[in-house]
C-alpha cells in the first residue's frame, strides 16, 4: 500500500508542480492592447478629424445604425436620448455634442467630473462604481443606450445589453487615439455625426494652434506622472496623457519598449530618465514629491533644475478622457510651458 | 479537543430541536424562502412584491419584472447556491479533520482557486470571462490536491491537513501578490473579485454551479453516518470497520469540490464554510444527518443577508458581498474561539 | 538560506519540542562569520544596482561625502534603502523569534497570528479617513491595530488552556487576518488610490526608502532590539516549560508580557514604514534554530541580521524581476518564505 501511495504522491506532485510553472511562465504575457496608428486618416475627404480609419462613419445618419466596437456589434435605431456612461470619458464625448448622460458611473465623486464638462452636463444618477456599477439602477434609469469600458465592463456586457445596446470602447487603458476613435464611435451611435466632426475639427485646429506655440527646434522630453504616498507611476507614449501632450508636440521622456501602460519610478530611475520638463498630479495627502523635494538628488532632475515642474490636477490629467479634457490637458501644458 | 468536542456537541442540544428538529428545520426553511422573495424586492430600486411574484410566474411584460429575472432572480440563486455549497464544504471538512476550526479557506481551496482565477483575469485579459470559472475550480482542485500530498506522511492526519493548508494557501496568496505587482492595471476589479462578490453574475453562473451542489450534496448527506463514524477518532472508527483513509479522501474531494465550485463562480467569500456548520451544530446537534442540511440552511441564510446588506447599505454603491460574510463572521468567529477554548 | 535546508538532520524534529539551550560554540563562530561575508556582499551588491551604472570605486567616496550625482545616488538613494532593509528585516525577524518564544509555539509569527494585517489596516485606516496623517503618528496607530490583533488571537486561541496547540493558534492567527485582510482590501476598493499605494499595503517593500523612513523606525528598533535581547536570559528558561521557569524563580507572565510588547513594537514600526513584508519572523528564526540551536542569547543577534540579509537579498532579487523598473521586496520575500512555510508544517510532528 504504501508503495503505490508513495508512486501516487510523487506523480501528483509532479504534475502539480508543473501546472504551477506553466501558469507562472503564462504570466509574462502583457495586459496591454496594441495602439492604433496616431497619424490621422489623410485619404477619406469627409472623414473626422484626427479619427482613425477604423471607425466606420458610413453608418452616420442612417436611421438603423450598426456600430462595431470591441465586444461585438450593436445596431442601434433612432435617436438615444437616455445614455448611460459608465466611465468619465463616455460623459466627455456626450458633452462635446451637446449631450447629456441621465446615468453615470461616478464612484459617487461628481466632483471627478471636470468643471468644463460638468457645466454641460445636466443633472444625472449615479450608478456607483465605475469598477462595479449597479445594474439595478441602470435598468430604473431605462435607457436607450449604454457606453461601456470594454476591459471593465467585459463581464457584464451581456447583462448591460439585456438593458439597452450597449457599446464598449477602451477608455480605463485607452490610449488618445483610441479614446478619440471612441468619442467619434459614440457620436454615430448618438446619431450626432456632423456635430462630432465640427467639434473634431475645432479639437485639431485648437491642437495645432497650440501645437504652433511650441518653438521650433523644442527637444525637451516631459514626464507625466501620478504622485501617491506610496508611489510615483510615470506613463510611456502609449498612455493617454503622453498622446495628448505628443500631438501639440511635447515629446515623453519615457522609453515606449516594455509593454506597461505605466512604470513605478523611484527618484533614482527618475535621474537617469532626466526628464526636461514634469507634469505631476498628486493625490491628496502627502505624496513621494514632498519628501523627495528635500533630497540634493532632486535637485539633479533637469525639470527641477530648470524649473520646469508643474503641478497638474488628477481629475482633468489622468482620470477624465476624452476631447475637452485633452483640450484642457494640451492648453494648459501650453500655457505653463510658454506662458501663453 | 476534537473528538471530545463533537461528543460533547452531541449531548449538548438546544431542547426544542431535539424535540422537534423538523419544526425547526421546516422554519429556517420558510425564513430562507422569504429572505429570497425579500432579496428579490430590495437592492437599489424597490420592485413590489406583488410585481416579484407576477416575474416568477412568467409575466415579464414590465420593466420591474424584468429586472427581477433578469438580475435578481441569478443573484438570489447564487446566493442559495454558493452558500449550500460553501457551508456544506465547511461541515465536512469540519467532521473529516475533526477540528471545528477548518474550513474551505483553511484548506487551500479558496486560495488556489483565487489565484487560478487571478491568473485569467490579470494574465490573459483577452480570454472570455466565462474561463475563469473552470480555472478557478481547477485550481482550487489542485491546491487541496497539493495539500492532501504534502500533508500525507504515513496517513495524512487531520492536523497536518489543517496546517499543511494554511501554508499552501499562504504559497498561493504569494502567487496572488506577485500576480496583481506583475499586472498592476485593474488592481480594483482584481480585489473585488478577491474579496467574493455576486456582482454582475447571470444565469451563466447558476448553471456553472447547479450541477455540483446537485450531486454532491445529495451523496454527501447520504454518506453522513460515515463522517459521525470519523468524528469518533481513527482507531475507534477502524474498529467499526471503516476504511478510514479511504473515506477521509472520497470526502474531502466532495468538500473541496463543493468549495471549488463556488469559489470559481463568486470569488473568494469567507467565514460562510467556516460559521454556518457551527450554528448548525448549535442548535441541531452534532449527528451529520441533521447537521448537514442545517448547515446548509444556515449558508443559505448568511449569504442571502450578506448579499442584501451589500446591496442595500450605500446605495448605488455595492459593498461585496464577501465583506459582509467576513464582518459578520468574523466576530463570530473569534466567539467560537472562546467556546471551544473551554 | 539554502544552507538551513541542506542541513537537515532527521532528528531535528525532537529538537522542535524541546528546544536545545546548548549551543556549539563552533558553530556559532561559522555561521556567524558566513552570515558576515553574506551581509558585506549583499550591501556591495545592493549599493551597486539600479538603472544608473556606478563604478564600485565611488561607493567609500560617497558614504563620506556625496558633491556629484552619481555620489548622491549612492548616498541619498540606495544606502537608504538597504538600511531599511536592513532594519526591517531586524525588526520582524526578532519580533518572529519572541512570537515563537513568548507562545511557545513554533508556528508563531508576525504575519500569521494577524499582527502585521492589525498593523496595516490601521494605517491604512488612517491615510483613507485623514489623508494628511503620515510618519510618525501612523507608527503609533500601527502598534494599537498590531496589538489589538495580536493579543485577540492569543487571548482567543489560547483562553482556558495552559499551552495552545499550534493548529488552534495558526488557525486563529490566518481567519483574524483574512478578515482583517479583506477589511483594508475594501478601503482600498472604495477609495481608488494610486495602484501604488495600493500595492504597498498589500505587498511591502522598501523601494522608496528615505532616511526619514529609517528616522522613523530607529527609536523603536532600538528600543524592541535591546528589550530582546535582554529578556535572552528569561526566554531560555520560559523555553524548558512554564513549571520549570517558575521553580527556577521566573516570572513567566512577566517575561510573556513585556515579550508580547517588543513584538508590537517591532512589528508595528516595521510594517508602518515598509508594509507587510511576508514570512520573514516565520523562517528566519527557524533557520537559525537549525543552525545554532535554541539558545536565545545567540538566536536573537543572529536572527537580527539574518533577517535584514534576508530583506536585502529580497530587494535586490525584486530587481530583476521586471527591470528596469522595480517591484516590492515582499513579493520575493512571499515566493521565498512560502514554500517554508510549508515544509515547516509539514514537519509539525501534532498530536491531537
Amino acid at each position: 500500500m504504501s508503495l503505490s501511495i508513495t508512486r501516487f504522491r510523487r506523480t501528483v506532485a509532479v504534475l502539480t508542480l508543473t501546472a504551477a510553472a506553466v501558469a507562472l511562465s503564462g504570466c509574462g504575457g502583457s495586459a496591454s492592447s496594441p495602439a492604433t496608428g496616431a497619424a490621422p486618416n489623410a485619404n477619406r475627404a469627409a472623414a473626422a478629424a484626427g479619427v482613425s480609419s477604423d471607425v466606420n462613419d458610413e453608418q452616420c445618419g442612417k436611421s438603423t445604425r450598426t456600430i462595431k466596437h470591441d465586444l461585438g456589434t450593436t445596431t442601434i435605431t433612432g435617436n438615444p436620448t437616455k445614455v448611460v456612461a459608465l466611465e468619465y470619458s463616455f460623459v466627455d464625448a456626450m458633452a462635446a455634442v451637446g449631450m447629456s448622460p441621465v446615468g453615470v458611473a461616478d464612484d459617487d465623486h461628481p466632483e471627478r467630473i471636470i468643471a468644463p464638462i460638468r457645466e454641460k452636463t445636466g443633472k444625472y444618477t449615479s450608478v456607483g462604481l465605475r469598477a462595479t456599477p449597479n445594474i439595478q439602477v441602470i435598468t430604473s434609469l431605462k435607457p436607450d443606450l449604454i457606453i461601456a469600458d470594454s476591459g471593465r465592463h467585459k463581464a457584464i456586457y451581456d447583462q448591460l445589453s439585456k438593458i439597452a445596446p450597449t457599446i464598449a470602447y477602451p477608455s480605463l487603458n485607452g490610449n488618445y487615439q483610441q479614446v478619440l476613435d471612441s468619442e467619434m464611435s459614440t457620436a454615430i451611435a448618438l446619431n450626432k455625426c456632423d456635430e462630432m466632426k465640427t467639434r473634431l475639427a475645432e479639437h485639431a485646429k485648437l491642437l495645432s494652434e497650440l501645437k504652433a506655440k511650441v518653438p521650433a527646434g523644442e527637444e525637451r522630453k516631459a514626464l507625466f506622472v501620478r504622485a501617491s504616498e506610496k508611489g510615483f507611476t510615470g506613463f510611456p507614449p502609449k498612455a493617454y496623457t503622453p498622446g495628448v501632450l505628443a500631438a501639440v508636440g511635447i515629446g515623453t521622456a519615457l522609453p515606449d519598449e516594455n509593454g506597461d501602460a505605466s512604470v513605478s519610478l523611484t527618484l533614482e530611475t527618475l535621474t537617469t530618465t532626466k526628464p526636461e520638463v514634469m507634469f505631476i498630479a498628486p493625490n491628496p495627502g502627502p505624496t513621494l514629491t514632498d519628501q523627495w523635494e528635500k533630497s540634493p538628488l532632486w535637485k539633479q532632475v533637469p525639470a527641477v533644475k530648470d524649473n520646469r515642474t508643474f503641478e497638474v490636477d488628477p481629475d482633468s490629467w489622468s482620470r477624465s478622457r476624452g476631447l475637452i479634457s485633452a483640450e484642457v490637458v494640451a492648453t494648459e501644458a501650453i500655457k505653463l510651458l510658454y506662458g501663453k | 479537543m476534537t473528538s471530545t468536542a463533537i461528543v460533547a456537541q452531541h449531548i449538548r442540544r438546544t431542547s426544542l430541536a431535539r424535540r422537534h428538529p423538523a419544526i425547526l428545520m421546516g422554519s429556517l426553511g420558510v425564513l430562507a424562502v422569504v429572505l429570497s422573495f425579500y432579496g428579490l424586492s430590495v437592492g437599489a430600486t424597490e420592485v413590489p412584491v406583488a410585481d416579484v411574484l407576477r416575474a416568477l410566474v412568467g409575466d415579464t411584460s414590465t420593466q420591474a419584472s424584468r429586472i427581477v429575472i433578469d438580475f435578481q432572480l441569478p443573484r438570489v440563486l447564487l446566493c442559495w447556491l454558493v452558500g449550500i455549497a460553501l457551508a456544506v464544504s465547511g461541515a465536512v471538512m469540519q467532521g473529516v479533520i475533526r477540528n471545528p476550526l477548518a474550513a474551505p479557506d483553511i484548506i487551500g481551496v479558496t486560495k488556489g482557486a483565487g489565484f487560478a482565477g487571478m491568473l485569467l483575469l490579470l494574465a490573459i485579459p483577452t480570454l472570455p470571462v466565462v474561463a475563469v470559472v473552470p480555472a478557478a475550480f481547477v485550481g482550487g482542485l489542485l491546491a487541496a490536491a497539493m495539500v492532501y500530498v504534502f500533508a500525507y506522511r504515513r496517513g495524512a492526519t487531520p492536523v497536518r491537513i489543517a496546517l499543511v493548508g494554511i501554508a499552501v494557501s499562504a504559497a498561493f496568496e504569494a502567487g496572488i501578490r506577485f500576480l496583481l505587482v506583475r499586472n498592476p492595471l485593474d488592481v480594483s476589479a482584481a480585489l473585488i473579485w478577491l474579496t467574493g462578490s455576486l456582482f454582475g453574475r447571470s444565469m451563466t453562473s447558476v448553471l456553472q454551479i447547479l450541477p455540483w451542489v446537485l450531486v454532491l450534496v445529495p451523496l454527501i448527506i447520504v454518506w453522513a453516518r460515515k463522517l459521525d463514524v470519523l468524528g469518533l477518532g481513527d482507531d475507534l472508527a477502524s474498529g467499526l470497520g471503516e476504511p478510514v483513509e479511504r473515506t477521509r479522501r472520497v470526502l474531502l474531494f466532495f468538500a473541496v469540490a463543493l468549495a471549488a465550485a463556488a469559489v470559481a463562480v463568486s470569488g473568494t467569500i469567507g467565514f460562510v464554510g467556516l460559521i454556518a456548520p457551527h450554528m448548525a451544530r448549535r442548535v441541531f446537534g452534532g449527528k451529520h444527518i441533521a447537521s448537514i442540511p442545517a448547515a446548509a440552511l444556515f449558508g443559505v441564510l448568511l449569504m442571502l443577508i450578506a448579499d442584501m446588506l451589500g446591496r442595500g447599505l450605500a446605495p448605488p454603491l455595492e459593498i461585496p458581498a464577501g465583506l459582509v460574510t467576513a464582518v459578520v463572521g468574523g466576530p463570530y468567529f473569534l466567539y467560537l474561539l472562546v467556546k471551544t477554548g473551554k | 538560506m539554502s544552507l538551513s535546508l541542506e542541513t537537515a538532520p532527521t532528528a531535528e524534529d525532537a529538537a522542535h519540542r524541546r528546544p536545545r539551550i546548548t549551543t556549539n560554540k563552533q558553530r556559532v563562530t561559522w555561521v556567524t562569520l558566513a552570515l558576515l561575508v553574506v551581509l558585506v556582499v549583499g550591501l556591495v551588491w545592493a549599493l551597486s544596482i539600479g538603472s544608473q551604472h556606478i563604478s564600485l570605486s565611488r561607493l567609500p567616496g560617497a558614504i563620506l561625502k556625496a558633491d556629484e550625482p552619481d555620489e548622491l545616488i549612492i548616498q541619498s538613494i540606495r544606502l537608504p534603502r538597504v538600511v531599511l532593509a536592513l532594519c526591517v528585516g531586524a525588526a520582524l525577524a526578532v519580533a518572529g523569534a519572541l512570537m515563537q518564544a513568548v507562545a511557545a509555539n513554533p508556528l508563531a509569527a508576525p504575519e500569521i497570528m494577524g499582527v502585521n494585517a492589525g498593523a496595516v489596516l490601521m494605517v491604512v485606516l488612517a491615510v483613507t479617513v485623514v489623508p494628511s496623517l503620515s510618519g510618525a503618528p501612523t507608527i503609533l496607530l500601527a502598534f494599537g491595530g498590531a496589538a489589538a490583533a495580536g493579543v485577540s488571537v492569543m487571548l482567543l486561541a489560547g483562553s482556558g488552556r495552559g499551552r495552545v496547540s499550534p493548529v488552534r493558534l495558526a488557525l486563529a492567527g490566518v481567519t483574524a487576518s483574512s478578515l482583517l485582510i479583506s477589511l483594508t482590501q475594501v478601503l482600498i476598493i472604495f477609495d481608488e488610490n494610486s495602484t501604488d499605494s495600493v500595492l504597498f499595503w498589500l505587498v511591502g517593500g522598501v523601494n522608496y526608502a528615505g532616511w526619514h523612513d529609517i528616522r522613523n523606525l530607529l527609536p523603536w528598533l532600538v528600543l524592541g532590539l535591546i528589550g530582546a535581547f535582554a529578556m535572552a536570559r528569561p526566554l531560555n528558561l520560559l523555553a524548558l516549560g512554564d513549571d520549570m521557569a517558575r521553580g527556577l524563580g521566573q516570572n513567566v507572565e512577566r517575561t510573556r508580557l513585556f515579550g508580547s510588547a517588543l513584538v508590537v513594537v517591532l512589528c508595528g514600526a516595521a510594517v508602518s514604514v515598509a508594509g507587510p513584508v511576508a514570512f520573514i519572523g516565520l523562517i528566519v528564526p527557524h533557520i537559525f534554530r537549525r543552525l545554532v540551536g535554541s539558545s536565545y542569547t545567540v538566536l536573537l543577534p543572529l536572527c537580527a541580521v539574518g533577517g535584514g540579509v534576508l530583506v536585502l537579498y529580497a530587494d535586490i532579487v525584486s530587481r530583476y524581476v521586471k527591470p528596469p523598473f522595480e517591484v516590492p521586496a515582499g513579493v520575493v520575500t512571499a515566493l521565498i518564505g512560502a514554500p517554508i512555510f510549508v515544509y515547516l508544517a509539514r514537519r509539525q510532528k501534532v498530536t491531537s
